[in-house]
């Protein structure tokens, strides 16, 4: 049994010399071992390789020169295989490189016809080879996932979302020929036939497929330290089909990761997931159940707001969700009975057995800001856990939307952490205002930007003054994320964040434009859930 | 505050109204350029004070003259020299940004665009400032995939934005017939294109004469490395970087030859080596306030060498100028697997006999970072001390100071 990574391995020739071969999808938890042969500021999918490669006794490793981290993986286990080849694949497709490639694979046959001490059946190669010839080439898709590497469960996710089919065009994803390709059984052609695959992005081959545009949506896949497709999303981030999204090997696609997937497919596919029937009545109410705190608003069919609450978000979700919506109905002077729709949204919604229909968070500010402040072309909502930019037009319909990624630099959380190193409590974070020094803090980092506030407070800093600095950390972030999406003029800010007058300060700064927020910026959630429920009826 | 920090302060506010400011980069560096030839620093040698001149020198070239090209290090620059054209190579102006406290706006630019955060800052910085129009347009790009896979990246970006000619080469892993045969046909192609681009003919003679150079300086680099065993200098890490320019880009250059001779003559008569001598892997962090009051003219501590500035040390056949080329560029230790790496290293030890080896673990450098374990178990069996610090040369904001510190004075302690 042969493992491969890279999808230009030459898998057809092991097949021709009857061994099994198998493209490794490293399923791990942590990276204890990989992390004593690497550098922890290796990709995660190289770092996976090798974890998964030690702890699963792999053997016998096929690997191709596919990019800086791959190389040094083979470097690391290669003391560590009883057979372990490293095959030069060029990065172009030009008759040279063919004629270079044909010779590796000339090279690499003639090793494991010796390791293997097999014949070469020329009869299940051609078989093979025609067989992948064959595969994919007149088929259209809705969603394609690009980008660096994805997990298999990552890919699986999407397609149940997209309930469409979906084309994996990551770095090793299908493999099959973009171009007609002439195969008469030689490794000369099959050098070909390889090096006509959709190429990624390590190859010097113009990627067609980004180019031709033709997909309804494309998810657009990267990994921390994969810096390859940080170039192409550079380049089609502009297109209003594209949702990056960030993952890791280490961790199962994350609740953030399939709120955004989903709210890309509710987007680009235009539906929404409806559990429950309809009934005449005319309340309407929306559950926004995020990772702090759950919001519920209630509105008649006039779109006006009757009640509203927040709590805080116990462990129990179901029961946060039921409190928050019977303090708005009281708020409201309705019983919950009286709800003809209940919209759910945010991190929980999934987990609320009682509400109508789930929308993701994304679709919902957009509605709740809109509805608040028809102007609004930009929500910057920062909340306890993630911070997102949503840019929206005059209809509220979402043109772009991005989300910071895992880290939780300028979110609530991070704002939370640092009063905590400064013995303050959140409101009395925001009401500092009298500073004397400008202090930076230079780091996104929050452990590095902990140790940073620490040394501060040892060098006999104001606190004032570090309030600010923090303040103006998370200000930074946020920038760079209305950057992505070119955010533009009026600014709605929502969320928990937006009550701390200091960041909201260092952002009109920053924007040189003022900030327009809502009499209560953490329930615009709930009541753009609840205008999309009444929407749909 | 200081002219240096006045002068940054006033660019950084162009970068940040949008403002063109290539023409107060171009004076700064022009002034910068002058100020090391009048008034060097009396505290170096005559050979490192020379070199400050022709780097400034070449440096300015490449980001003024109207026959510049952007390279990547391992770019085959004796070609551009053999049609008189000016390069530069990308680390080089990121540094010398990064030098001016420019670096901070220029990765946020590069950030904002779309541009990851863990990519290397060299590059990073590198696209901050074409995208903010902080450069002049080159006449074109030469890149090869040698050892860094942000070659293409960046120079293919940068090509696609400012829509300029570029020219990409290939170069396998492995040194073998075939290989050679591979990179000679795109190495004719590349003449071909400069030939295109630049409407003159390549003069063979004049490549060969400066392969001819090229072997002339590795014998001297030879000697100085047999000399740094024995002897020291004073230096800093600015100019094991500057050795950069002369150990790649314009090693066919007369001004390089005449600057190891005046090196080999300046260890020869320097005194022999009292302070412990630290090599460095990789690259050097210049900017970094500990490595700087660490290195820089220490009382007790020395720069022997950085391992890229002697990373090819063969001597080339002049005759066939592009046979030579595709040796030099597949024989690189650091193009192939770790082994042919830590085994040149290991000479260059061996020659140089350090007290310390540090491995600079650049932010992004996966290639690199990658070897820092087999290094560690390397220089274990070797008996000498070793450590790799994660330091970011280019992105002062990526570096905890205070870490550093402490791993960097540990380390130190711990081999007294």
């Amino acid at each position: 049994m042969i493992a491969y990574v890279c999808k230009y391995t030459p898998v057809e020739i092991i097949k021709a010399f009857g061994e099994d071969v198998f493209c490794i999808e490293p399923e791990i938890s942590s990276y204890e071992n990989a992390e004593k042969l690497l550098h922890p500021n290796m990709c995660s999918f190289a770092k996976a390789i090798v974890e998964y490669v030690l702890q699963s006794g792999i053997k016998n490793l096929v690997l191709t020169n596919c990019c800086d981290s791959i190389k040094r993986v083979y470097d690391v286990l290669k003391d560590k295989m009883e057979f372990i080849e490293i095959i030069d694949l060029p990065r172009e497709n030009t008759p040279e490189a063919c004629q270079f490639f044909y010779c590796q694979l000339e090279t690499f046959k003639s090793k494991l016809s010796k390791r293997l001490n097999r014949e070469f059946d020329e009869e299940v190669f051609r078989s093979q080879v025609n067989k992948l010839i064959a595969q994919n080439k007149h088929s259209s898709f809705d969603i394609s996932i690009m980008g660096a590497r994805a997990k298999k469960e990552l890919i699986e996710f999407v397609c149940s979302s997209a309930g469409g089919r979906v084309l994996n065009l990551t770095c090793s994803g299908e493999r099959f020929c973009q171009d007609d390709v002439k195969f008469d059984g030689s490794l000369e052609s099959y050098a070909k036939v390889l090096l006509s695959f959709p190429p990624c992005m390590r190859m010097n081959i113009k990627r067609k497929f980004i180019e031709e545009n033709f997909f309804k949506g494309i998810i657009y896949n990267t990994i921390k330290f994969c810096d390859f497709y940080s170039f192409e999303y550079a380049r089609i981030k502009e297109k209003s089909n594209v949702l990056k999204i960030e993952t890791d090997f280490s961790q199962n696609a994350n609740e953030q990761v399939r709120t955004r997937v989903e709210a890309f497919v509710e987007k680009t596919l235009q539906k929404a997931t409806t559990s429950k029937s309809i009934s005449n009545k005319k309340y309407f109410a929306g559950i926004d159940s995020g990772s702090t705190s759950t919001n519920a608003v209630v509105i008649d069919s006039s779109k006006n707001i009757l009640g509203y609450c927040t709590v805080k978000t116990g462990f129990d979700v179901v029961s946060s969700a039921k409190l928050a919506l019977s303090k708005a109905c009281s708020m409201a002077g309705i019983n919950e009975d009286d709800i003809s729709f209940i919209t759910s949204t945010g991190y929980g919604r999934i987990s609320i057995p009682f509400s109508n229909m789930q929308v993701t968070e994304i679709t919902c500010h957009a509605k709740g800001a809109h509805a608040l402040f028809p102007s609004a072309r930009t929500i910057i909502d920062i909340g306890g856990q993630d911070s997102k930019v949503i840019k929206i037009d005059e209809d509220s319909n979402v043109l772009d939307f991005v989300m910071n990624d895992k880290c939780s630099a300028g979110t609530g959380r991070f704002i939370e952490y640092m009063a905590r190193v400064l013995e303050l409590e959140l409101e009395d974070f925001s009401r500092c205002s009298n500073f004397s020094e400008d202090l930076t803090i230079s780091s996104m980092c929050t452990v590095f930007a902990e140790s940073e506030v620490i040394s501060l407070i040892a060098q006999g800093k104001r606190r004032e003054d570090i309030v600010r600095a923090i303040n103006k950390v998370v200000a930074i972030k946020a920038i760079s994320l209305i950057n992505r999406v070119k955010g533009e003029k009026d600014f709605v800010m929502t969320g928990g964040v937006a009550k701390n007058k200091g960041v909201v300060l260092e952002l009109e700064r920053k924007l040189d434009s003022r900030l327009l927020i809502p009499f209560d910026p953490q329930i615009v959630g709930a009541l753009g859930a609840a205008l999309v429920g009444l929407e749909s009826g | 505050m200081n002219y240096l920090n006045i002068y940054s302060t006033v660019i950084n506010n162009f970068l940040k109204k949008n403002k063109n400011a290539y023409n107060l980069l171009k004076l700064g560096i022009f002034i910068g350029k002058n100020y090391v030839k009048f008034f060097p620093d009396k505290r170096l040698p005559k050979s490192l004070r020379y070199l400050h001149q022709i780097a400034f020198s070449w440096t300015y070239k490449g980001m003024t003259s109207k026959r510049c090209v952007w390279v990547n290090l391992f770019a085959p620059a004796e070609i551009l020299l053999a049609f008189n054209l000016d390069p530069i190579f990308v680390e080089a102006i990121s540094a010398f940004l990064s030098g001016l406290e420019l670096e901070d706006e220029l990765i946020l630019r590069a950030e904002s665009f779309g541009i990851s955060e863990s990519f290397c800052s060299f590059h990073k910085a590198f696209i901050g400032a074409v995208l903010s129009d902080l450069l002049k347009k080159p006449k074109f790009l030469v890149a090869t995939s040698s050892i860094c896979d942000a070659n293409l990246n960046t120079f293919r970006f940068i090509s696609e934005n400012l829509k300029i000619p570029f020219f990409f080469l290939d170069v396998p892993r492995e040194y073998s017939e075939e290989a050679k045969d591979y990179l000679k046909l795109q190495l004719k192609e590349l003449i071909s294109f400069v030939e295109k681009e630049t409407g003159a003919k390549l003069d063979l003679h004049k490549l060969s004469r400066i392969i001819q150079i090229e072997n002339q300086v590795r014998g001297q680099m030879k000697k100085c490395l047999e000399l740094l065993g024995k002897k020291q200098i004073p230096t800093t890490l600015t100019f094991e970087m500057f050795m950069l320019y002369t150990s790649h880009t314009f090693i066919g250059k007369e001004e390089t030859l005449r600057f190891y001779k005046m090196l080999v003559e300046d260890l020869r008569n320097a005194k022999a080596r009292d302070k412990k001598g630290v090599f460095f892997i990789h690259t050097l962090p210049m900017f970094e306030e500990n490595f700087k009051n660490l290195f820089n003219f220490n009382k007790d501590l020395t720069i022997i060498g950085m391992d890229l500035n002697y990373d090819f040390l063969e001597e080339l056949p002049t005759d066939d100028p592009i046979e030579a080329l595709s040796i030099k560029l597949l024989k690189n230790p650091y193009n192939s697997d770790f082994e042919k790496r830590i085994e040149h290293i290991k000479k260059l030890i061996s020659l140089t006999s350090p007290d310390a080896v540090i491995q600079v673990c650049q932010m992004g450098c996966k290639q690199s970072i990658g070897c820092s374990m087999l290094f560690k178990e390397e220089f274990k069996k070797l008996d000498i001390p070793f450590t790799f610090i994660d330091v970011d040369c280019v992105n002062k904001k990526n570096n905890n100071h205070g870490q550093i510190k402490t791993r960097l004075e540990a380390f130190f302690e711990s081999i007294k």
